[in-house]
């Protein structure tokens, strides 16, 4: 497979040949979270070339598009960033990008180890607060509002007792939520790596899957609930009547992030490491038998096939993609950061000639 | 309705006390100013150059807590007791996390830094929340009074007359705004102009006090007006390049010296019937060079605030603030507390929590 090199210093990329003709047919953008520090966003220049931007958010984790205000949310290591679109319809900014996307509020959570962000149908935002073990809410005035946490917890605290890490929004609400265990004992869920990990039905509290090895983003697609098995690499549907998973592609890492993009899936992958908490897993044997080095990056999956069809690749020092969502109908995405002097100048007064 | 619990965590809790005695600067009371304080029941909170200040009283001291910006310049604080704070280019809300509780340092509020909007660098050297929740700030980059939409642009609703249009150019130095009974009544600029850049040259002389309901100007001939307010019926203005507290009449636009402080006169707020006034030594060089107390210095300038008898025309108290600190911009007043501190969460205090729960 050739690839081409789409390389910049701090981001070192490489994709699959039909990678670029693939986004341009999706008619999509993605953007993803590298922690510990960046936030990637993907899309395509005038020639059809790929166009990769990135900005600097520390510990960027869950992402969420509000597409009805085009707004995305940013979960970072202790506050969660609104990037809200500056440009109208239409408009471009004078280096070509069709979306500006700046950082407009800033709201602190504490230290919670915001995992999955969700946008509801009001438009507020939910979070996976992992360290307290809850499903939360921004708050104007305090650090976050707990609105669910699963039933076996006696209730949100930061003791990180299952691992809670993953939400499936549906229908404008939180569907669902997968756990890396059902431990009821302080920072238990790194005993049940292997197989200790559930989707739980947030209406009911049901345990609706189990035996899952660090399940991470669960997600709808129409009518089916989709899951990463990170701990097996493999991207799967849940049959939600057996409470069974279905694996449908195995990637060459630890799968985590999901979105889909038409007939696709784009899964993220890490790298696991000696040692840390994503080794030692089913995903390392499998690839350790075919000889395979695990992979950081974007895979586009054919949902019919099972097949990888498109990838990118991000080599160098990072080892964690977080997540990964799509921005239907965007082609160059563009963002300020907080670190130059552009947030400082970006002014815009309603009204003003512009 | 909702209240607060407070959540330990299980690793050791990193926050010291609360209130510190600030390193940075030091803060001088003058023989009375404790217990004026004291007496008032109140704190205050002082931005000066990259601080913000809350001063308060913890066992007959005085006590001084300290955050820091990049700049920090506009506050106010709401009547839901939260506090607004501009910075060079976000306008932050700091929220009482204790509810009633008291603070690991003896406080009586906690302010956490809860949520920061990005304003841009537009100058934002007042600010106010008027009887409808909704917050104000000048602007001196527009040139008036804006507030934020909900997407976060800038929605300018209030300009000088002399100003013709909503745009993104400083031409008068918009600086200070006042309400009246919650409604936008006054504001203030360095000067009565229209053309870019304009205010540069008039700051000793060319400022105004716009009547912003009548939409006319009210008096002229100020030298870098600030912090309008009214109190009890009467309009204050600081007239920070003369250095002098103004009392102007609403009718006539006539203003008289209520004082005169050693210093720009920058900063207002009123605690029962006392006003406090920020003062700051005058600089040597830039633009506010021209004023007439950098012109003809007083013999003593002075950094800090005064405590004014608005009536008797005196100083009464005054806190003297040296080292470390710059330009005093703005005084605002915690009503009801006498030890507040303030905390940038994500970097003081993620040892700790405060859990909305909704009671009903």
């Amino acid at each position: 497979m050739s690839e081409g090199q789409v390389s910049t210093e701090e981001l070192p990329l490489r994709m699959s040949e039909g990678f670029e003709a693939w986004l341009a047919a999706a008619d999509a953008s993605l953007v993803f979270a590298l922690p510990p520090a960046k936030l990637v966003f993907v899309g395509l220049d005038d020639g059809g070339g790929i166009a990769v931007f990135e900005r600097t958010f520390d510990k960027a984790m869950g992402i969420a598009h509000d597409a009805e205000r085009d707004a995305i949310y940013v979960g970072t290591r202790r506050e969660i960033w609104r990037l809200q679109n500056a440009l109208a319809p239409g408009e471009q900014t004078p280096g070509g990008h069709d979306r500006l996307y700046v950082p407009m509020r800033r709201s602190s959570t504490g230290y919670v180890n915001i995992h999955d962000l969700g946008v509801q149908d009001d438009g507020r935002v939910v979070m996976v607060n992992t360290r307290f073990g809850c499903l939360a809410e921004m708050s104007r005035t305090h650090s976050f509002k707990p609105v669910w946490w699963p039933p076996f917890l006696p209730g949100p605290a930061p003791n990180d007792r299952c691992h809670l890490n993953g939400l499936a929004m549906r229908h404008g609400v939180p569907d669902a939520v997968t756990t890396v265990s059902t431990s009821t004992e302080v920072d238990g869920w790194r005993a049940h790596r292997r197989d200790g990990g559930a989707i739980i039905d947030v209406a009911s509290g049901e345990v609706i899957c189990h035996g899952l090895s660090m399940p991470h983003s669960p997600r709808w697609h129409g009518d089916d609930l989709w899951v990463a098995n990170a701990g097996t690499g493999e991207l799967g549907r849940v049959d939600t009547e057996r409470g069974r998973f279905e694996p449908v592609a195995a990637l060459p890492g630890f799968a985590r992030g999901l979105c889909f993009v038409g007939d696709h899936a784009v899964v993220g992958t890490s790298k696991p490491r000696h040692g840390d908490i994503y080794s030692g897993l089913a995903l390392d044997d499998r690839l350790s038998a075919k000889g395979w080095p695990p992979r950081l990056g974007v895979f586009v999956v054919d949902l019919r096939s099972g097949e990888v069809v498109e990838w990118l690749q991000v080599d160098g020092a990072a080892r964690e993609i977080f997540e990964v969502i799509a921005l239907p109908g965007v082609r160059r995405p563009a963002a300020l950061g907080l670190t130059s002097d552009e947030i400082t100048t970006h002014v815009r007064l309603a009204g003003a000639p512009a | 309705m909702s209240d607060a619990q407070w959540t330990q965590p299980v690793a050791p809790v990193t926050v010291g006390p609360g209130l510190v005695a600030v390193a940075s600067l030091n803060a001088t009371p003058s023989a009375g100013f404790v217990a004026w304080l004291r007496a008032a029941g109140a704190s205050l909170v002082v931005s000066t150059g990259d601080k913000l200040l809350t001063i308060g009283v913890r066992d007959d001291q005085i006590a001084v807590s300290e955050l820091r910006f990049d700049v920090v310049m506009g506050l106010a604080v709401s009547p839901d007791g939260s506090l607004l704070a501009a910075s060079r280019w976000q306008l932050h809300e700091l929220h009482d996390a204790l509810a009633g509780s008291r603070g690991p340092g003896g406080e009586d509020r906690m302010l956490f830094n809860q949520v920061s909007h990005t304003t841009g660098f537009v100058g934002i050297r007042d600010v106010a929340v008027d009887r409808t929740g909704r917050v104000l700030f000048t602007t001196a980059l527009c040139n008036g009074v804006a507030t934020l939409t909900d997407r976060g642009d800038l929605d300018l609703v209030a300009r000088p007359p002399f100003v013709s249009e909503a745009v993104v150019e400083e031409r008068c130095h918009a600086l200070g705004l006042g309400l009246d009974d919650g409604e936008l009544a006054y504001l203030t600029a360095a000067a009565e102009t229209d053309e870019a850049g304009g205010w540069l040259g008039m700051v000793a002389d060319g400022g105004v006090v716009v009547d912003v309901r009548a939409d006319k100007v009210l008096t002229r001939g100020l030298s870098l007006p600030c912090s309008p307010r009214v109190h009890g019926d009467r309009l204050y203005v600081t007239d920070g390049g003369t250095g002098e507290l103004l009392h102007v009449d609403r009718g006539t636009g006539a203003a008289s010296s209520v004082v005169t402080l050693p210093g720009i006169a920058r900063g207002l707020a009123f605690i029962a019937d006392r006003a406090v006034v920020g003062c700051s030594v005058p600089p040597d060089e830039g633009p506010y060079a021209a004023l007439p107390v950098s012109l003809e210095r007083p013999a003593e300038p002075r950094h800090g605030i005064a405590v004014v008898d608005v009536d008797a025309g005196r100083v009464e108290h005054t806190l003297t603030i040296t080292g470390g600190s710059g330009e005093v911009h703005a005084v605002a007043v915690v009503e009801q507390a006498q030890l507040v501190g303030i905390r940038w969460q994500h970097i003081d205090a993620e040892g700790w929590f405060v859990l909305e729960t909704t009671t009903g």
